[in-house]
């Protein structure tokens, strides 16, 4: 691997690490720290990224109820994504290039995201 | 239908001319590659077939000399020994679909331009299965593009936000 490549890999890693701690050590919910949903404060509706930051407090804090609670779309493709990052070249290439993973990605973020704002109740539940 | 030899001096095949495309494009075939088209006694290149030059003729990377052991051709009758396919030394860099990232954006930047990406991603996939490799560079480079709009977007949108609340913070402890 290159030198300059391990840098970059180093200290992306090491930022990571870093959000991630204060993410965990505080919670959004209460500290005005981190940014609410831009999309949402403008137009008022759900997008299918919002509660995520919640959601991953919640997770990194071991409390998965309140996680799936604040997006639960987030939780499932968690293992979605991490399988896409950490899974060996061959494989990888073989799962996230299946036609079936892109189309069940872009329908269900479609679908959560205009379900999540219909007012009735079973919808309701998948609002942050 | 094609017979071809892999980087493991085995044969495979026959296979369709879409799967050969298919090949190429996940780089586990090159122009060097020897095919057998069905029908023919002769092996010859993959390179030297007019139906697959559209594909090999567009390198994404400059294209390195041919790998070791690799020699000229002098008897068509003799099965040529050159390393190929399956563990090929990639050539052609396999077409991305930035379907991860893309994921990633949307859900957890809470950019719902992203699903854009997602959407493209999700083309390419379908397109490369079907063999319309042109096509799935066309959506391969549209997922990138709708990536990074919405990722900076994101950042903007964002340190705009932080900006803000850090502003409503220090107003907080004013009183």
């Amino acid at each position: 691997m290159p030198k300059i490549h391990l840098v970059a890999l180093l200290s992306g890693c090491s930022l990571l690490a870093l959000a991630l701690a204060i993410l965990a050590f505080f919670d959004p919910s209460t500290h005005q720290l981190f940014p609410s949903c831009a999309f949402h404060e403008v137009t008022g509706l759900y997008c299918p990224g919002c509660g995520s930051t919640r959601c991953l407090h919640s997770l990194l804090n071991g409390d998965m109820a309140a996680a799936l609670g604040y997006n639960p779309l987030a939780v499932l493709a968690m293992p979605v994504l991490a399988a896409g990052i950490f899974l060996p070249t061959e494989k990888r290439r073989k799962w996230t290039g299946h036609p079936a993973t892109g189309w069940t990605m872009f329908f269900a973020i479609l679908a959560f995201g205009l379900l999540r704002n219909l007012p009735a109740y079973p919808f309701s539940l998948l609002a942050p | 239908m094609y017979k071809i030899i892999g980087g493991d001096g085995q044969e495979y095949g026959p296979v369709t001319e879409q799967q050969l495309r298919q090949w190429i494009v996940q780089g586990r075939a090159n122009e060097q590659s020897q095919v057998l088209r069905e029908g023919s006694s002769d092996w010859q290149p993959l390179s030297s077939i007019p139906e697959f030059a559209a594909y090999l003729g567009k390198p994404q990377t400059p294209t390195p000399p041919p790998p070791a052991g690799a020699k000229p051709q002098t008897s068509a009758q003799l099965r040529p020994q050159q390393p190929i396919p399956s563990a090929i030394p990639r050539q052609y860099e396999p077409i991305k679909n930035y379907l991860i990232p893309a994921s990633a954006i949307t859900l957890l930047c809470c950019m719902p331009l992203g699903a854009i990406a997602v959407f493209h991603a999700a083309k390419v996939n379908g397109k490369i299965k079907s063999g319309d490799i042109e096509g799935a560079r066309m959506s391969s480079g549209k997922a990138k593009k709708w990536c990074w709009i919405s990722f900076i977007t994101g950042v903007i949108v964002n340190a705009i936000f932080i900006l803000g609340s850090i502003a409503g913070i220090a107003e907080t402890y004013q009183y």
